[in-house]
């Protein structure tokens, strides 16, 4: 079995248009595809159990949902899902050295160079620390 | 690193935790969660008020039931991690109704605060862009403030978030520009003598200088929100790479940046300015004094404006770090049935509990809308009164913390003497030490002699504090009446208890043991 492509997933529409091309180029390569969500809520103010449990709930269903979409448009594809808890640049760059996949699949949502220096941007900044080849497709076309 | 099974997904995800939290990382959460310059910039001036030249003392003094009671949280967090905290605990060892009331006192003291940080935000933000005129202007400063806890509302609601390294920038130059505010004051004192100035002697220091007690209650029911939001480095210790190390690693060394942070910049202040003078600038004591000691000249308003930067990105934190709990209570609230349903959704881009947030930043602009207008219409200070009103909430709700953890976790306490002094001894003084702060300005703040003046008969400060905390219990009886199950949860069952280490049985979860059944 070769080895799979990594596509980064956010919340409602974040990387979605990634995990599609990822998907069709992991259905043209006859590798499997690894859905990835990254997720790490603010530290700053305290404890966070439960949010923590209700978005992983809510990002369990996006995946869910995301992969029914994908296998009803790539009937052969394997496609496997994984939630994270870490940030989301942490996890694919865990994932990545964990699973050494063929590529990495990230969207960007438009993030500028100095909002990304600022705020961290997924995109700007796993280009620099991730193991295996980097692919970035912006969300929106 | 370690991998967690999430058995019960749906759409067949497997779940994965990767490393956590550095040493750094985890104080600057501390440090940052509790806001020095901010917190700072907005009780300096109502201390010096109240203890005169023992205001440093009062500053070292407040930390201790503060540090007591992170040992609780730390504690209790081990038994169940929710963000509900208090809320949950309470309801776990003490029953639902008292669990409700600690929510309550969670939200209303984090609501309380708002307008003092809308307003020291407003004010700082003119002075920073030299508008002073502007700043002393109480419509113009509320349309800001208003303006600034809808930005950060919005902050919260997108989950936008400072990268590490801007949030260690940031901390730094605070600490750093309030470091050397302190050392210049303080070179000045001694070298220059400018009028007005006292040189420092050990009495600042000494509690025991402080002329009564009902003064020394007021300094620290002023003070003790100026370690509020420190046990964050304390509890976030799930984070932790070395879960055994850095958190009490960390705690230890955030408690002495503050410390020494609140200690050196109170004595610099008011070995320069003299405490009348800062009591006399309550509202911006530290811009005031900063002007003073940094002089007209190029260099001087640089660090005058550096100083009102730091203010302003510590109150923007302290903002953060205000909604982010009370939100958090609220969503806990709403998952358990406490509240409406709604307060639990999550935004499905966000993820974030967007309907609260926005709930909480409407009705915050509200308070404090309405306290300007009592200000600027009676004689009494309402708006100077809530920040004391703040104190009488934390006091209410992180000393049922202190006796929530003494009582969940009793039947461990004679197992060794470590547990008995960090989980009994310890939260149980800082629970009294509250108890004693939240009676004591209770009874004093009743009187109508009671600083700043009264509203309706009562104290202002009493009838703010008092007031807002009692309407929780109609509206829970409303509540209770409309929705019961939430109160139908029993306190754990001894058995079903861990121990405090994080060994035995795990706790149940909360809603799973009910009386009656369903």
């Amino acid at each position: 079995m070769s080895a799979a492509i990594v596509a980064g997933v956010g919340s409602e529409g974040s990387g979605h248009r990634a995990a599609r091309f990822a998907a069709a180029l992991a259905a043209d390569l006859g590798a499997p595809l690894l859905l990835v969500f990254g997720y790490d809520p603010i530290l700053l103010g305290g404890e966070v159990g439960d949010l923590r449990a209700k978005v992983l709930e809510l990002a369990d269903r996006t995946l869910g949902e995301l992969k029914a979409t994908l296998s009803s448009e790539h009937p052969d594809l394997e496609i496997e899902n994984l939630l994270v808890e870490d940030r989301p640049v942490e996890s694919l760059v865990f994932v990545a050295e964990q699973r050494a996949p063929r590529a990495v699949v990230v969207g960007h949502g438009g993030r500028g160079p100095l909002t990304g220096a600022l705020l961290g941007s997924v995109s700007y900044e796993i280009v620099h620390r991730c193991p295996v080849p980097v692919i970035v497709v912006p969300d929106e076309e | 690193m370690t991998v967690t099974d999430t058995a019960h997904s749906e759409s067949g995800s497997k779940g994965l935790k990767t490393g956590a939290l550095g040493l750094v990382a985890t104080i600057v959460i501390g440090v940052a969660s509790t806001a020095p310059g901010y917190s700072l910039a907005a009780s300096l001036g109502f201390v010096s008020d109240e203890v005169g030249l023992q205001a440093p003392a009062i500053m070292w003094l407040a930390f201790v039931p503060m540090g007591c009671i992170a040992a609780a949280y730390f504690y209790l967090n081990k038994a169940d991690p929710d963000c509900g905290t208090t809320f949950t605990w309470v309801t776990r060892s003490m029953g639902p109704h008292s669990g409700w009331l600690a929510g309550w006192g969670i939200i209303i003291a984090d609501l309380l605060i708002m307008p003092n940080l809308a307003g020291v935000s407003g004010s700082y933000l003119f002075q920073l862009f030299g508008f002073d005129g502007l700043a002393a202007n109480s419509t113009a400063v509320t349309v800001v403030g208003c303006a600034f806890i809808v930005a950060m509302c919005w902050i919260c609601v997108t989950g936008i978030e400072l990268s590490a390294r801007t949030q260690v920038a940031l901390l730094g130059t605070e600490v750093t520009i309030l470091g050397i505010f302190a050392v210049v004051a303080l070179y000045k004192v001694y070298v220059d003598e400018p009028a007005g100035s006292v040189k420092p002697g050990l009495s600042w220091v000494n509690p025991f200088e402080i002329g009564s007690s009902s003064a020394l209650a007021a300094g620290l029911v002023l003070a003790v929100f100026i370690y509020w939001g420190w046990d964050t480095a304390v509890s976030v210790n799930e984070e932790s790479r070395d879960a055994n190390r850095v958190p009490g690693i960390a705690a230890v060394a955030s408690t002495l940046i503050l410390v020494a942070i609140y200690m050196l910049v109170t004595v610099g202040a008011q070995a320069f300015g003299g405490s009348e003078f800062l009591a006399a600038n309550s509202d911006d004591a530290l811009s005031a004094v900063a002007k003073a000691v940094f002089g007209d000249g190029a260099l001087g308003t640089i660090f005058t404006k550096l100083l009102i930067i730091s203010v302003l990105t510590s109150a923007a934190a302290s903002c953060q770090t205000t909604i982010l709990p009370a939100t958090r209570s609220m969503l806990s609230m709403g998952s358990h049935k406490a509240g409406p349903k709604k307060m639990a959704e999550i935004h499905r881009r966000h993820l974030t509990p967007a309907w609260s947030t926005w709930v909480y930043g409407g009705v915050s602009c509200l308070w404090y809308v309405l306290l300007v207008l009592i200000t600027e219409n009676t004689s009494t200070d309402a708006y100077g009164a809530s920040i004391a009103a703040v104190g009488i909430s934390i006091a209410f709700y992180y000393g049922l913390t202190g006796y929530a953890c003494v009582i969940y976790y009793w039947r461990h306490l004679f197992t060794g003497v470590k547990t008995f002094v960090l989980v009994g001894l310890l939260p149980l003084f800082g629970a009294l030490v509250l108890t004693w702060i939240l009676g004591k300005t209770l009874v004093d703040s009743f009187a109508a002699d009671y600083w700043p003046g009264t509203l309706l008969g009562m104290g202002t400060v009493f009838f703010i504090g008092v007031v807002l905390l009692a309407l929780g219990l109609p509206l829970m009886l409303v509540w209770q009446a409309r929705e019961p199950s939430f109160f139908r949860n029993r306190i754990d069952p001894v058995d079903q208890r861990p121990a405090p280490d994080g060994t035995g049985p795990s706790a149940p979860p909360l809603g799973s043991l009910q009386r009656g059944g369903r």
